[in-house]
């Protein structure tokens, strides 16, 4: 069972900094609520089945012999959750759903009953994977259960044929990409153990609760945790594997290295500007807009925000009340975040709100000040899968536009395990060939 | 007013006027002390801060010109700001940001010759803004200093800026650099003694010391870009001010000490002034009131004095006088004696003739009849004695008179313990009497007739004032004292009666004044005089219900 994003922190963190802010979520990421999906007017529910995958192009295969007796890894705290733990169905970074526990699934109504067919699989301590440990697993987690019944998710068993069985509210073809969130990663509580027995190719070592390093299940060089340094160039510089950054510095160090190669991951954060009433959206909606900001505004691989499922403004229910009275008008921003700082002083120099200073503050008081809508404005970074509009608790009568979207990028150093990237920037360590 | 309180007043004066001029003249050399000082730190303090001020800016200028020339020579430069190359604008963008702080400065921008940011260290993200007013300003305040305020980010950045421009590919660039002011340091240029140095802007805060004064200013052009609309150049003015408050510590301090100082001047002049009116004005006024009961009939009044100063001298001529007049007084009335005795002997001769008169007619009567009718003799002899028993009877009242009035005085060794014996003898039957004789009694010079009528007055005046009560004795005391004019024999008469009042006493010696019925109030008058002639001294001490002693002093016998 998942208890704690302290005990698993590569779970419960993988969204990172930006859930932060997750409270401003009514639900932080997908799986999304359900939307019927056949029409009901169909007279027979189609049979839904697995495409069969194309061959994975997110993944990495670094040129060069293996370096090392380990392979030492700067990527955040996400980074080792991925390596322990598997979830049914893996989402690639192109967005596509890919066999992870679940061999196959399919749906034979239309997509109310899925059924997941498991592929041979134990847990570290040897115990095997089956439809009724995943089950048991989910309902011993409160937010596993959680995330289920928001994904219309209603019933979850093992199906005498050994296989895992959904029931949905209403029939979605969503409920295979619900599962690829690694907080319904299948594990395995083991009474006073500090850390759940997972599924994946690295398993944690008995003796060290904290680990600094993964163990390989069958085989393969251990991984190393390394603590960053004030300056990621010096990690390059002491020969780190992999190192996960969007500091531009670091990445021009890297174009400048030949021994390393600068893998984008997905573009997984988006930069939203709450505004306290549409009037003054006018200039940030205008064309080019978003472009110069992720030009010239940010100093981190960024774009101007875009996706097919994100309308590029929404709005709050309108105010019941007038808004608390301003003495000066600012843009708020968190203090620990500095591309959010750059495009909250580029908007008040532009005046955009009628700002014209930036108000650094810290996670609490930006979210107390974001409730009561103290300021004129404010510059959030949210994950990219975010529905603005449907999720974020903005202030009454307030206006979200998605400002840019940014991007970290891999480092991979010649010699390094290959990798493949998830749909949300997360690296999976592939198996080295031997 | 009195010469005790003009004289306590005059000490007074004399004390505390010196040391109230004294006061003013310290007061008012500390204060012209203090101001000179103050004076010449302001002055000082003023010049720091023009001076620090001044080379601040220049300073500045010299980085902003070592960036000129470095940025004059960057072809990334050359390629963003001439050749818009997109890949180099990222540089450009960033290039003030790190330019400022390499150069150690707090603000830097780059504008092209319409003004427009290119690149802006203090707020990087406000490029492409139009911001002409700048370059401007400073180009007219040429190389003094000169003070603006620029938007960052966050908030406004107040500095002391420069100018500076380059030509790249034909095109002409303005730097502008500054280095931040921070008004917190110009308030800690000098915070010991009083004196504040503030910063006041164009619409800022006022001066909030009320108990400061402004002692120096320093204008210094100024710009403000933080506002919205317009800007304007103003003057911002370095304000040095001087608190009152040490100032007015300093006098409050010397004020407190001198007025304690003058209080204790005061009082002790107050004690000393006392002290001496009481010690000049006490004698002079016993003097006054010894002078006071002196009249001819009292001319007993004791001037002695052991004092060497004038007010002893006084006292011993008053004293000197006195006995004159003592003297003056026995000749003049042995002399009026004198006069009058020829008036007594005519009363006498009147008075006797009166008394004679009768009797000789009566012994006429009888002559004439025993020569005519001898045989009604008897007869006629019964008939007229009554009226010569009466005649005699008044010549004998007469004479008797007389003598108490002018009792002879004969000066002899006389002793009085003697003449007091005999007086208790005959006077036993009168009151209880006791006598406490000093042995040794020296002998005066008098006459024992005079001291005798002086104790059986005394006596009789004592007998009288015991009213019979029981118990009531009366007591006859002699001894020999010495005093300042020599050895004295002392006679005490006192009595337990009732005493007198002060104001019987003071009406004690007047002539016919009595309290008893039949007195002749002559008594005490007769036993003055007598004592008087005798060259003594008479002295009552008297308390009513509890008695009187009268004390009279005799010269003793002078061997001559």
């Amino acid at each position: 069972m998942l208890q704690s994003s302290r005990r698993v922190p590569g779970l419960a963190a993988v969204l990172g900094p930006a859930l932060a802010l997750g409270w401003l979520a009514g639900a932080c990421a997908s799986p999304r609520p359900p939307s019927p999906a056949p029409s009901p007017a169909a007279p027979a529910a189609p049979e839904i089945s697995q495409a069969v995958p194309a061959p994975d192009e997110c993944a990495f295969r670094p040129a060069g012999p293996a370096g090392g007796d380990t392979v030492r890894v700067i990527a955040g705290r996400e980074f080792p959750g991925r390596q322990l733990y598997e979830t049914l169905v893996r989402r690639d970074c192109a967005g596509l759903e890919r066999p992870g526990l679940a061999e196959t699934w399919s749906s034979a109504d239309g997509g109310r009953n899925w059924a997941f067919v498991l592929r041979p699989a134990r847990f570290w301590d040897g115990t095997p994977v089956t439809a009724g440990a995943v089950v048991s697993g989910w309902t011993a987690d409160s937010a596993a259960s959680a995330l289920l019944k928001q994904a219309g998710i209603i019933f979850a068993t093992a199906g005498s044929d050994g296989a895992l069985h959904l029931l949905l509210a209403v029939p979605h073809d969503s409920a295979p990409a619900a599962l690829g969130d690694p907080r319904l990663a299948v594990v395995r509580r083991v009474p006073d153990t500090p850390w759940p027995i997972g599924t994946g190719p690295y398993r944690l070592p008995e003796s060290d609760p904290d680990p600094a390093t993964l163990e390989p299940v069958e085989g393969g060089r251990p991984v190393r945790l390394l603590a960053p340094p004030r300056d990621l160039r010096d990690a390059m510089d002491a020969g780190a594997d992999i190192i996960v950054t969007d500091d531009p510095g670091t990445l021009a160090y890297a174009a400048q290295r030949p021994g390393y190669t600068s893998v984008p991951l997905p573009w997984n954060r988006t930069y939203a500007l709450v505004l306290a009433t549409a009037a003054d959206s006018a200039a940030v909606v205008a064309p080019g807009f978003r472009d110069a900001l992720a030009r010239d505004a940010v100093r981190v691989d960024a774009r101007a925000a875009a996706g097919a499922s994100a309308p590029p403004t929404c709005s709050a229910t309108p105010p019941a009340s007038s808004p608390p009275a301003r003495t000066t008008a600012r843009i708020a921003y968190s203090a620990a975040d500095a591309t959010a700082r750059d495009l909250a002083a580029r908007l008040a120099a532009l005046g955009v709100a009628g700002a014209r200073a930036i108000l650094p503050l810290d996670r609490d008081a930006l979210v107390s000040s974001l409730r009561a809508g103290r300021e004129a404005a404010y510059v959030l970074a949210l994950p990219r899968t975010l529905a603005l509009c449907q999720d974020l608790v903005v202030p009454a009568g307030g206006v979200v536009l998605r400002l840019v979207d940014t991007r970290a990028h891999a480092l991979v150093r010649q010699g390094a395990p290959p990798l493949t990237v998830d749909w949300d920037g997360g690296l999976r360590l592939l198996p080295e060939a031997p | 007013m009195t010469f005790r309180t003009r004289l306590f007043l005059a000490f007074l004066a004399v004390l505390l006027i010196p040391l109230g001029v004294l006061a003013f003249g310290v007061r008012r050399e500390v204060n012209r002390r203090l101001t000179a000082e103050y004076d010449r730190r302001v002055r000082a303090l003023a010049g720091v801060i023009e001076d620090d001020l001044r080379r601040q800016s220049g300073d500045v200028a010299g980085r902003l010109a070592a960036l000129r020339d470095q940025l004059a020579a960057e072809n990334r430069f050359r390629l963003a700001a001439v050749q818009d190359d997109p890949a180099a604008r990222g540089w450009l963008l960033d290039y003030a940001g790190g330019a400022m702080r390499l150069a150690g400065l707090a603000l830097l921008q780059v504008q092209d010759s319409a003004g427009r940011i290119l690149s802006s260290g203090q707020f990087r993200n406000e490029f492409d803004r139009e911001e002409p007013a700048l370059p401007a300003f400073l180009a007219a305040a040429r190389d003094s200093v000169a003070l603006v305020r620029v938007r960052t980010a966050e908030t406004g950045l107040l500095a002391l800026a420069r100018l500076d421009s380059l030509r790249v590919g034909g095109r002409p660039f303005t730097l502008v650099g500054g280095a931040a002011l921070d008004p917190a340091r110009l308030a800690r240029a000098d915070s010991a003694g009083g004196l504040a140095v503030s910063l006041l802007l164009p619409g800022g805060d006022t001066l909030r010391a009320a108990a400061s004064e402004v002692v120096a200013e320093i204008g210094v052009p100024y710009l403000d870009l933080s506002r919205e609309g317009a800007p304007a150049a103003d003057t911002a003015r370095v304000v040095v001010t001087q608190s009152l408050a040490p100032l007015d510590a300093l006098r409050r301090s010397v004020d407190a000490w001198f007025l304690a100082a003058l209080g204790l001047t005061a009082a002790a002049a107050v004690l000393a002034a006392a002290w001496l009116s009481r010690r000049i004005g006490e004698p002079l006024a016993e003097l006054a009131r010894k002078t006071e009961t002196i009249d001819l009939d009292r001319l007993d009044a004791d001037f002695a004095t052991d004092r060497r100063d004038e007010v002893g001298a006084l006292s011993r001529l008053l004293g000197e006088m006195t006995g004159r007049l003592r003297q003056s007084t026995v000749r003049l009335r042995e002399a009026e004696r004198r006069a009058t005795l020829g008036d007594v002997a005519r009363q006498v001769n009147h008075d006797v003739k009166n008394g004679l008169a009768p009797i000789r007619h009566v012994l006429r009567h009888l002559s004439r009849v025993a020569a005519e009718e001898p045989a009604s003799l008897p007869a006629v002899f019964e008939e007229r004695r009554g009226t010569l028993e009466s005649s005699v009877l008044y010549l004998e009242t007469l004479a008797r008179n007389y003598a108490r009035l002018t009792p002879p005085i004969e000066r002899r060794a006389c002793d009085v313990n003697a003449v007091v014996r005999e007086l208790a003898r005959m006077a036993e039957s009168r009151a209880p009497l006791r006598l406490e004789l000093a042995p040794d009694l020296p002998a005066v010079t008098g006459d024992e007739l005079a001291i005798r009528r002086v104790l059986e007055n005394l006596v009789g005046n004592a007998a009288d004032g015991l009213d019979g009560r029981p118990g009531g004795t009366v007591t006859i005391a002699t001894a020999a004292e010495r005093d300042r004019a020599g050895t004295v024999v002392r006679v005490s008469v006192a009595d337990n009666g009732r005493g007198m009042t002060r104001a019987e006493l003071d009406q004690a010696f007047d002539d016919f004044y009595t309290t008893k019925e039949g007195g002749t109030g002559l008594g005490l008058t007769i036993v003055r005089r007598l004592i008087q002639d005798l060259g003594g001294r008479l002295r009552v001490e008297t308390e009513p219900g509890a008695g009187t002693r009268v004390i009279v002093e005799l010269p003793e016998r002078s061997p001559s």
